[in-house]
């Protein structure tokens, strides 16, 4: 160390200090959301919401403070006007614990590609560790009240994706042909004009496959679906136990649907999307959504601890350590007058 | 300079460096399991030297009963089977998604059950890069008993940390040479340390790494000492070779080669001396050397990175290169992109970036370029060498129409021997203390939004489902 070396300034140790600290703050002080379904480009949505058959997701809250959940919603009609509504359910218990009503200006923005529609309420000051569910459906029963659609994000690699088409097929046994672009396929989604909910009745998928152009003789897969809720436009899945080795293979896909159903395609055949995925991939379609709590410094440092581990103090001290040497050795060569 | 400010920094280098790999999740380099792919074939113990020529029938009949992807590979390793790359890429897909990778890269799907890198990318791969960073990894990888795509990620950060450190060191070096000044010197090094997206390479497996290092070697080589020897012009012109077989956007390097033959036979103080055909020899060798291998490397590429096939190509590679959308989008890149770049920093910090960036520029053009004594004739011939270095890799990646800045990395040494500059010449004194004091705390305060706020922010905080 040069005998001619100064110390810093009180304002280069200032800005010094000042430095450091901006990182940290944007880390602990920054808007995150606490859970997030993400799907990007939105790709499936589930058809129009109806006032008797709402939309349900359940999802698990790490922070306090619970007050908002953002919707990707599109609207697929003009709305004039119309409502929707979010109701938060405890999900252990059943209890509805709040409900929002969007209306007008916050939906208008949801044509073309969609958008996030925010759904804000009084905050839920003991959210923390608790497992929700919220429900979005229109206000207003009938056609009134139908227009907007939530997304829906299936768990798996998208493989073939048949954009929706231009026309309805009204027949109730639709047929196609597929060739699987990956292995392990395990879920096909089909466009839907019209998919009714009538007592009892299901939607069946059968694949066979084809060699050669010739359908062999076993089936591959054949599936019964519930309808949970009537599709008008929207994306219905079929999940199955997955294929490991339909990578490059071509299936006839047979469907046989309840009366009025009417699938959508275009003039080679149906619209239709692959999914591939093992068999922890079933049972994972969840709506596209995230949802935030009130500003909680605790539950930040605990998150990033849970995730990062040791790691994250470990990398602190070695990034404080090196940025403090760099410090000495500024401040040493910018004091020493022989350099001047 | 004294020996404990030498020391410090290459601690400080280490320990920065260190801070970036315990903060990067696995994978979340760029490309990771496309480069640890190709090393890991070599682990296996496959050479990656011999790329099969094939013809286009033969070509066209390997895609009809394969993929983009396994034919690619299977030129260059054509003893691994279809069977034996499936398993190698379930390996790695099956780590990522251990790893959270689609809760963290926004355009991922999840890959759970996931068995083929198509799932992620289709028909993406690193096996069309040259071969050195791999061949290197690889043996490393084999030498220690490496056996998991996971070890092979973690030795390849080890050696990318490595490199970071040896960058820092070879500045250093440089620095000295260039400088008199210990004050631009240590300027020029913290400016490598602490510039975030250089740092950040310190922590991913990716062939620029290497490619950086080896340029700095070259600019290192070229400057470090005065005079003309047959044995300085072959280690510059070996390094080059290396850096261009370690990844093609270390193109500009050459040229580097070029102009210290050049200076070194024509324009030093000592070169006067000689016979005007010695020094024409002594150009013209060298010149030919580079010229010729340029053309046979240029050649052999599957692509090459600044050549288009056509004319056609090229033009529409120009045209989209001077629009405004692509110079921000390599601004943003260079300045900071998280989680595979799929989440930027705030475009209001980028322009600011861009501003300050702009206004140091024209500083250090002014001082380089402008009618001053100082610095002396031979640095101030070093500090154009680094300027064009600069401008030419800036001209490569234009010309190549792929807005990506980590393409721009070969030429970070002489970056950070320009910004350096700032500290000295015609700002000695007081002004050059607070020249460094200042761009220090700034580059601090950068690089502790960049890792805090930014990288740590998206890796951990925002956290798909």
């Amino acid at each position: 160390m040069s005998s001619t070396s100064r110390l810093p300034s009180h304002a280069a140790k200032l800005g010094l200090l000042l430095a450091l600290a901006i990182g940290p703050a944007f880390l602990l002080l920054r808007p995150a959301p606490d859970t997030e379904i993400r799907d990007i480009p939105w790709r499936a949505h589930k058809g129009v919401l109806q006032a008797d058959f709402p939309a349900r997701q359940t999802f698990h809250c790490d922070s306090n403070g619970l007050r908002q959940i953002d919707v990707a919603l599109v609207a697929l009609t003009p709305s004039n006007g119309a409502e929707l509504e979010l109701v938060l359910w405890d999900e252990n218990t059943g209890v509805p614990l709040r409900s929002v009503r969007i209306h007008g200006g916050a939906l208008g923005q949801t044509g073309g590609g969609g958008a996030w529609v925010p759904f804000d309420f009084e905050p839920l000051e003991d959210s923390a560790d608790r497992t929700f569910a919220f429900t979005v459906a229109a206000v207003q029963p009938g056609a009134a009240g139908g227009h907007f659609s939530v997304f829906q994000r299936y768990r798996g690699q998208l493989g073939r994706h048949v954009l929706w088409g231009d026309r309805s097929l009204p027949v109730v046994r639709p047929k196609g042909q597929f060739q699987s672009p990956l292995g392990n396929l395990s879920a096909l989604a089909f466009a839907f004009a019209e998919l009714p909910l009538k007592e009892g009745a299901k939607a069946k998928l059968r694949l066979l496959e084809m060699v050669d152009g010739e359908l062999v003789d076993d089936v591959t897969v054949q599936v019964e679906s519930d309808i949970d809720l009537p599709v008008f436009s929207g994306w219905f899945f079929f999940e199955f136990e997955a294929i490991p080795d339909s990578r490059g293979k071509t299936y006839q896909i047979e469907l046989d649907l309840p009366e009025g159903s009417r699938v959508v395609g275009n003039e080679h055949g149906m619209s239709l999307m692959s999914f591939h995925g093992g068999a922890e991939a079933r049972g994972r379609v969840d709506l596209v959504f995230r949802s935030w709590a009130d500003r909680d410094l605790l539950a930040r440092i605990t998150r990033l601890h849970k995730r990062a581990g040791t790691r994250l103090w470990l990398g602190a001290a070695a990034w404080l350590t090196s940025i403090l040497l760099l410090a000495r050795i500024v401040f040493q060569t910018a004091g020493n007058k022989s350099e001047a | 300079m004294e020996s404990n400010i030498r020391r410090g920094l290459f601690w400080a280098a280490l320990l920065h460096g260190l801070a970036y790999c315990l903060l990067l999740p696995a994978w979340m380099g760029e490309d990771e399991p496309w480069h640890v792919e190709y090393a890991s074939y070599v682990v296996d113990g496959h050479g990656p030297f011999g790329v099969e020529s094939v013809s286009k029938e033969k070509w066209e009949a390997d895609l009809a009963v394969a993929t983009y992807r396994q034919v690619q590979i299977q030129r260059r390793f054509p003893s691994i089977s279809a069977e034996a790359i499936e398993g190698r890429q379930a390996q790695i897909v099956s780590s990522m998604a251990r790893e959270s990778f689609s809760g963290r890269v926004d355009w991922a799907p999840p890959l759970e059950g996931a068995v083929e890198f198509d799932s992620l990318a289709p028909n993406f791969s690193a096996i069309h890069q040259p071969p050195l960073y791999y061949f290197l990894l690889g043996n490393l990888g084999r030498g220690l008993g490496l056996d998991t795509p996971r070890e092979i990620l973690f030795a390849g950060r080890a050696l990318s940390l490595v490199a970071f450190v040896i960058v820092a060191m070879l500045i250093l070096g440089i620095g000295r040479r260039v400088f008199p000044s210990d004050r631009a010197t240590v300027l020029a090094v913290l400016f490598a340390i602490l510039l975030p997206m250089h740092a950040r390479h310190s922590s991913v497996v990716n062939n620029d790494v290497l490619a950086k290092v080896l340029c700095a070697g070259v600019l290192f080589a070229s400057l470090y000492a005065t005079g003309y020897s047959w044995r300085r012009v072959g280690a510059v012109l070996v390094l080059s070779a290396l850096a261009l077989a370690a990844k093609p956007t270390a193109a500009a390097v050459a040229g580097v080669a070029v102009l210290f033959a050049v200076y070194s036979a024509w324009g030093s103080p000592l070169a006067s001396k000689q016979k005007t055909l010695t020094r024409a020899l002594r150009i013209g060798l060298p010149l030919l050397v580079v010229a010729s291998s340029a053309a046979l490397y240029l050649g052999s590429l599957d692509h090459g990175p600044v050549v288009s096939n056509t004319w056609h190509n090229f033009a529409d590679r120009l045209q989209g290169s001077f629009s405004p959308k692509f110079l921000l989008e390599l601004l943003g890149t260079s300045v900071g992109r998280f989680n595979w770049q799929s989440r930027p920093i705030s475009p209001a910090l980028v322009g600011l970036l861009g501003a300050g960036i702009g206004v140091l520029g024209v500083v250090i053009g002014k001082r380089l370029l402008g009618a001053t004594s100082e610095p002396g004739r031979g640095s101030r011939f070093l500090l154009r060498v680094c300027l064009l270095f600069s401008l030419a890799q800036l001209a490569l990646v234009v010309l190549r129409g792929v807005p990506i800045g980590r393409y721009l990395a070969p030429a970070l040494p002489a970056i950070a021997i320009l910004v350096g500059s700032l500290a000295w010449g015609e700002a000695r004194g007081h002004s050059s203390s607070r020249w460094v004091i200042g761009i220090f705390l700034v580059l601090v305060a950068f690089s502790s939004y960049f890792l805090w706020g930014g990288l740590v922010f998206n890796q951990y905080v925002v956290l798909g489902a």
